[in-house]
């Protein structure tokens, strides 16, 4: 095997060398260490001796020529394998056997925290968002560039990605734990409600008008009650239940239940009576699949509850409602609706819901035809519970406390006589407390 | 008030036992055994032409820079000889041949050289710290030592190197001083090559001598003819015995020259007349030794002879075994670097040494090449922000 | 149990280490008789004399280049540097060999020793009295980097650090040494280097400091939650090399915004790093910048103007609240 000698960087960083003296030509024997040029660097005039002994095949460089670094200089024949063969191809062999070396560690891959996949192709600038709007928007699969900012300097927020994702059907909607906040006295970008929006007169014409935007969740709001409206034909029923026993139980046991952390409230009740209730009238846990046309059941029962905040109406969801005793939803409601009045609600305890009941009682009001919270089939409403007087048994006039119901459902899934049924059921059960601990 | 001189304890000697051309003084000659002498000798001259061969193999490209030691030998062996194997060795760079005495195979300084850590590993049983490049630093790590062994009672020394350029650094003062101070027992050996790459003795110091600097100190000094192997090994054994005794450190000045270059990379010529170096030549310690051991009838030039053969053969032998570790894959993973950093490895190094590996697979299986995606992506950038000139 | 200040904590460390490991000496400037000019080694020369409390010559690179060659031998040494000021002579000693000797000689010759100095400002001292250069230490492949916030912490940290099989940097806040007193236990307590401690649980901010800043940290913590009903979290570092990531940044991923806090200078600075690794691990759940409240990048003004630029309660406030409303 012939030998190649390469210029090696003789000093400390030397590239190149002139070549002042060759020692030997073509033919001539060699021994290893007899000097074979002499060459100038920066640095200094040095000899370099021969790394082999041999016979020269060639010698490549000639007196006067500069030479680079790892330029060939001289071919030796071949030789028997000497020690010092190994130093020609020295910088490469080195190089690969490291390589090698390496990549026989176990390679942990290096956290990237991507997904791997190039961004598409934007004009201009980077949409401004927080990371954590990013992340997101990532997991909701919502490209930011195409959500406009309702943010300071038209940044894009949480808010504006959870609403893009929910108005674009079939927007990926993954489950995330990510804390869920609210902004405030952020500058506001207009834009179209619906896709076709309705064109309105000027009212000024008529007197003085304030225009107040439509901010983040009222916006979202706005959006979801258009969608129900527009695709869910929807019809009510109502019905009244005597609660006077239920609320004696409640009151007596309010306070032993706060020590675990939760509010024995009437809601709580409503909650267990209206699961039985589902189980006996599935299609109101369902919804309908108008691209399939069919009813899809749900076998689970994840019962969303309204409650009122100071920036809109948020339905966080009690998963698995039947698997729940009375002081486990009692907790758990009670720790839902205050995070999310306090508006640390994480988005994923805002989906999933298969049925939703919203009580205005702590409010007021005589009774209320609630919206279907789509995609959902059916809601059912509490007004304000009274005493009133009740004829009862006997023709006895006894004073009673009296709980208005209401339910609005999905007129194509079910009828009105079963929505009467489903009522009389809830209703039933909230008269009755023992059946409702004992059935639930 | 008077005005009168102090008295210092200032009789700064010279020492030289073996004339220029080998004659020796009886007087003075160090009591050695024919046996010591040949060992001598034989890590004299094995340090020597190691050191030449090594300069071959910097030229081909086979170890990297490294400083010559030729023409230090007689200090480095002279003063070595004097330790016990349980004492401590503090070389400098230039302690060659004291390290080869020491128990250092040949091929692990080669792989020093060779730019390998694990050159610097002291082998197991060898009292020495490895090479030291920030030069006087290591003054302070023998000091400490020597402070160690009074602290815990031991009857060791400690032996350590520098140059005459190092003298002017603070950490020879500091050095000195904390042994001094502590009296521990340290032996400060000056390698007085008369050079500090090109700065000349005379630009270090305005004094006669580095060993005058011991009155400063409150030390013995002495100034030896650093080419005479027998004066810098009886200078050191009277400094060994004292420090063992608890007479605390000694400052030894070997005078000698730096005929060779500074280092692989330096050139001479630029800074020296080079008949000055020619000169000393002449004076080599090796030469002188040769006729010394010649006329006390240890060694005649068929010995002489043998032995030469026999170190060409094991140096032969120690470059093989040399380039055999340096393709040696253990030593040549790059992810070694992250090797011995602290006891436990922390995560932080070990995500480190993991994203090299992975570079390394990567680069392996060809997913990483400039001038595809990423190199156009650049290019783009570049062409971008490149401003864009008006006609 | 008795309460002590943290002058007294480090004394009762050095006491007991001293007391367990014959290997254990003291050397420095005026650590002997004069028992230390802030009086940290106090009763140890009369405890151990003169062999293992030694009054060094005034050479701060004597002091640490000679611990280096008593730490090979075998013996633990802790070199005390007067002022922190001062280290950068002995800092080559510490980058060139304390640092390299384990790698270099591929674990052969190792050097366990500890590297004690009081550092930062707010105590009104002489110029060169008072800065915080521990990011030049961090940022020296090979140390370790320790700063204690309290009386009992420095304890325990000390006993580790000395208990250390590589050279340990211990950074004493000079401005907490007797600022308060906290209960210590009699049993002998250590606290893994390289692990920080949450201090306060919180869940809409992380404030992340250590050293004399932790102390206006948790007022600051505790003023958002008395003012802003706002819940920060804070960490107490403990430890620069090795930093604990996973607690800052399980951290940082819970609350979605952080603001460092330091006295050293910003550029390159602690903080830095810690941002630099909130980056590379925990940037999608960043809800806003990362903020800094640390010194400037001049030197320690002398004292007549030094508490404008130490980090203080409402600096660290006024970085949170801002981080906050982002």
């Amino acid at each position: 095997m012939a030998i190649e000698f390469k210029l090696p960087d003789l000093g400390e960083g030397i590239h190149e060398a002139e070549i002042l003296g060759v020692k030997v030509k073509a033919g001539d024997t060699v021994k290893e260490d007899q000097p074979i040029f002499e060459v100038e660097t920066d640095k200094a005039v040095v000899e370099i001796p021969s790394p082999v002994a041999g016979s020269v095949e060639k010698v490549h460089v000639k007196v006067g020529e500069v030479v680079k670094v790892g330029t060939v200089m001289i071919t030796f024949a071949a030789v028997p394998a000497a020690v010092g063969a190994k130093a020609s191809t020295e910088a490469r062999a080195s190089a690969s056997v490291q390589e090698q070396a390496a990549a026989k560690q176990p390679a942990a891959p290096v956290n990237t925290g991507g997904n791997g996949k190039v961004p598409a192709s934007r004009s201009g600038r980077v949409v401004p968002a927080t990371p954590a709007t990013r992340r997101l928007a990532r997991e909701l699969g919502v490209d930011l560039s195409q959500v406009s900012g309702s943010g300071p300097a038209g940044r894009v927020l949480k808010e504006d990605v959870r609403a893009f994702a929910e108005g674009v059907p079939g927007g990926q909607v993954k489950p995330t734990a990510a804390p869920y906040h609210e902004p405030s006295g952020e500058p506001f970008i207009a834009q179209p409600l619906t896709a076709q929006p309705s064109e309105l007169p000027d009212f000024s014409k008529y007197g003085p008008v304030e225009r107040v935007p439509l901010r983040s969740l009222r916006r979202k709001i706005a959006i979801n009650m258009t969608q129900s409206w527009t695709h869910i034909p929807r019809v009510s029923s109502f019905d009244e239940a005597d609660i006077t026993l239920l609320e004696s139980l409640r009151q007596k046991h309010e306070t032993s239940l706060l020590k675990h952390g939760g509010k024995l409230t009437l809601t709580v009740f409503a909650l267990k009576a209206v699961v039985q209730a589902l189980k006996q009238f599935p299609q109101f846990n369902s919804s309908l699949d108008e691209s399939t046309g069919e009813i899809v059941l749900k076998h689970f029962y994840n019962v969303g509850v309204a409650v009122a905040t100071n920036r809109g109406l948020i339905v966080p969801v009690i998963r698995n409602v039947d698997q729940k005793g009375i002081a486990e939803l009692a907790a758990e409601l009670t720790d839902l609706a205050q995070k999310t009045r306090d508006g640390k609600i994480e988005l994923d305890r805002l989906q999933g819901g298969t049925f939703t009941v919203t009580n205005l009682g702590p409010i007021g009001g005589t009774g209320m035809v609630p919206m279907v919270n789509y995609p959902e089939a059916a809601i059912m409403g509490m007004a304000r519970s009274t005493q009133r007087p009740v004829v009862r048994q006997n023709n006895n006039i006894e004073i009673r406390w009296i709980l208005p119901l209401a339910i609005s459902f999905d007129h194509r899934i079910a009828d009105g006589a079963e929505a009467a049924m489903f009522l009389r059921h809830v209703a039933g059960m909230l008269e009755d407390p023992l059946q409702l601990l004992v059935e639930g | 008030m008077p005005r009168k001189p102090i008295k210092l304890p200032a009789n700064i000697e010279y020492l030289s036992v073996l004339d220029e051309n080998g004659k020796v003084d009886r007087e003075l000659e160090p009591k050695l055994s024919a046996d010591d002498l040949k060992k001598m000798y034989r890590y004299m001259l094995l340090a020597r032409r190691a050191d030449e061969r090594m300069l071959n193999l910097q030229r081909q490209g086979r170890i990297g820079t490294f400083p010559q030691s030729t023409g230090h030998e007689a200090i480095s062996i002279g003063s070595v000889f004097a330790l016990q194997k349980s004492d401590w060795h503090v070389p400098a760079y230039r302690e060659f041949a004291g390290m080869l005495y020491r128990g250092w195979p040949l091929e692990t300084l080669f792989l020093y050289w060779g730019g390998f850590e694990e050159g610097a590993r002291p082998p197991e049983e060898v009292n020495d710290l490895p090479y030291c490049v920030p030069v006087a630093s290591q003054l302070l790590h023998a000091a400490g030592l020597g402070m160690a062994m009074n602290i815990k009672g031991d009857k060791k020394v400690v032996l350590t190197y520098f140059g005459d350029g190092s003298s002017s650094e603070g950490d020879f003062h500091e050095g000195l001083n904390f042994a001094s101070v502590f009296q521990a027992p340290v032996i400060f050996v000056c390698q007085n090559n008369q050079y500090a790459i090109s700065v000349p003795l005379s630009r270090q110091m305005k004094c006669e001598t580095v060993a005058q600097r011991a009155v400063a100190y409150g030390i013995p000094g002495i100034r030896v003819d650093g080419n005479d192997v027998l004066a810098v090994y009886a200078a050191t054994a009277e400094a060994v015995e004292r420090a063992r005794n608890g007479g605390g450190p000694t400052l030894i000045e070997g005078l000698t020259y730096r005929t060779t270059p500074h280092t692989t990379a330096d050139d001479p010529k630029r800074y020296r007349n080079e008949e000055e170096a020619k000169e000393w030549v002449t004076k080599d310690s090796l030469i002188r030794f040769t006729q010394y051991l010649a006329a006390k009838g240890v060694m005649d030039e068929k010995a002489k002879q043998a032995l030469e053969e026999e170190i060409d053969h094991e140096i032969k032998e120690s470059v093989r075994r040399f380039e055999a570790l340096a393709q040696n894959e253990e030593l040549l993973n790059p992810l070694s670097m992250f090797d011995y950093m602290y006891a436990d490895t922390p995560k932080v190094l070990e995500r480190q040494r993991d994203e090299l590996s992975d570079h390394l697979r990567k680069k392996k299986e060809g997913q990483t090449k400039a001038g595809e995606h990423g190199g156009s992506a650049r290019k783009a950038v570049a062409a971008a922000d490149s401003p864009k000139k008006s006609k | 149990m008795a309460e002590m200040n943290m002058a007294k904590a480090i004394n009762k460390a050095l006491f007991e280490a001293m007391e367990r490991d014959e290997r254990v000496v003291v050397l420095g400037e005026d650590v002997g008789k004069d028992e230390g000019v802030f009086r940290i080694t106090e009763g140890l020369h009369a405890k151990f004399g003169d062999r293992r409390v030694i009054d060094t010559p005034l050479a701060e690179s004597g002091i640490v280049g000679t611990a280096i060659g008593m730490a090979i031998y075998g013996l633990r040494p802790v070199a005390e540097i007067q002022f922190s000021g001062f280290d950068y002579y002995n800092y080559h000693q510490l980058e060139s060999h304390a640092a390299r000797f384990r790698n270099r000689t591929r674990g052969r010759i190792t050097v366990p020793m500890v590297m004690r100095a009081p550092y930062g400002g707010g105590i009104r001292a002489l110029e060169h009295h008072s800065e915080s250069r521990e990011a030049i230490y961090a940022h020296t492949p090979g140390l370790k980097v320790v700063i204690p916030s309290s009386p009992r912490n420095a304890r325990a940290l000390l006993h580790s650090a000395i208990q250390d099989p590589d050279p340990v940097i211990y950074y004493e806040p000079k401005a907490v040494y007797r600022a308060f007193k906290e209960e210590v236990p009699d049993q002998l307590e250590t606290l893994p280097i390289g692990q920080a401690q949450v201090v306060k649980k919180g869940s809409d901010i992380t404030l992340i400091s250590y050293g004399a800043s932790l102390r206006p940290t948790l007022e600051a913590a505790e003023l958002l939650e008395e003012e802003d009903n706002c819940h920060a979290e804070v960490i107490d570092l403990l430890s620069i090399v090795p930093m604990d990531s996973e607690t800052i940044l399980e951290s940082v991923s819970k609350t979605g915004r952080a603001v460092v806090v330091h006295e050293g200078p910003r550029t390159c600075g602690v903080g830095s790093e810690i941002i630099a690794r909130i980056n590379e691990d925990a940037l999608l759940y960043l809800e806003a910048p990362v903020r800094r409240v640390t010194g400037y990048d001049v030197p320690i003004p002398y004292f007549s103007k030094e508490r404008f630029f130490l980090p203080d309660t409402d600096k660290i406030l006024e970085a949170a609240r801002e981080t906050l409303a982002f």
